[in-house]
């Protein structure tokens, strides 16, 4: 099994080729975003406790240490969707000369989604938007 | 894959091969439902709604029928590719055919699980 392993990795660390790197993170974000999906069900769950319970784990989920932690998860989330496109595309045959080209531009435009998000927590963070 | 890594792997080609059709198929399938469908979620729980995220606010939105269906939903096609992509992991380890059966029964388990764990978490919410 170690030998598998190590060939798959191979080609991220000693070959050094980029695609193999976005393999390599689509699955890792794929598995922390499982972890994520659990801890959510979890803190969903709380409503069986109560409005009193719900609320107070939620507010306190609400403050600038976790939000950092959020714009953790869109980066997460963003990147794992928009590399997943490129993966179809590339499937599809589509795009065979220019794969690197989609890579950057889909990491452009990712990139500009994470932007996004983040500023609006930021704004949140600051009270301007409820 | 390269050549190396393709030598050891002497019967097992690909992820592709090894996963089977369909749930090469559906993984690519429920991604892009995902985009669409988690991309509403995020923009319905955040600015569908004014304050921050309380159980009052919270009820608001699930009480409809509408949105308690749609969260329940999209937990079920995230669960299957969660799970899924999953699968498609362990695989790549090499599993000989039984314990790929095992491990089919124990994901299946496991999801149906998480959809009920998570059902269960938004039953209160229907107000």
């Amino acid at each position: 099994m170690n030998g598998i392993i190590q060939n798959l990795f191979q080609d991220v660390v000693k070959n050094k080729k980029i695609g193999m790197w976005a393999w390599l993170l689509q699955r890792l974000t794929g598995v922390l975003l499982a972890l994520y999906l659990f801890a959510h069900l979890t803190v969903i769950s709380y409503s069986q406790r109560g409005a009193g319970p719900f609320d107070r784990l939620s507010l306190s989920i609400q403050t600038p240490g976790w939000y950092a932690l959020d714009i953790a998860l869109i980066v997460g989330i963003v990147f794992h969707g928009l590399n997943g496109i490129r993966i179809i595309a590339v499937e599809f045959g589509a795009m065979a000369r220019a794969q690197k080209a989609w890579l950057f531009g889909m990491g452009a435009i990712g990139l500009v989604i994470v932007i996004f998000g983040v500023l609006g927590i930021v704004q949140k963070m600051m009270g301007h938007v409820s | 894959m390269s050549p190396a890594a393709q030598s050891h792997l002497s019967t097992q080609h690909s992820a592709l091969s090894t996963q089977g059709m369909w749930p090469w198929v559906l993984q690519r399938f429920s991604g892009v439902l995902i985009l669409g469908l988690l991309g509403l979620h995020f923009w319905v729980t955040h600015f569908g709604t004014a304050g921050p995220v309380t159980f009052e606010n919270v009820v608001e939105r699930v009480r409809l029928p509408l949105w308690f269906h749609f969260d329940v939903a999209l937990l079920a096609v995230i669960i299957y590719h969660a799970l899924n992509g999953t699968r498609t992991i362990i695989l790549d380890f090499g599993l000989t055919p039984w314990k790929t059966r095992v491990m089919d029964c124990c994901l299946v388990v496991l999801g149906l699980a998480m959809l009920v764990f998570g059902s269960w978490g938004l039953l209160p919410f229907r107000g």
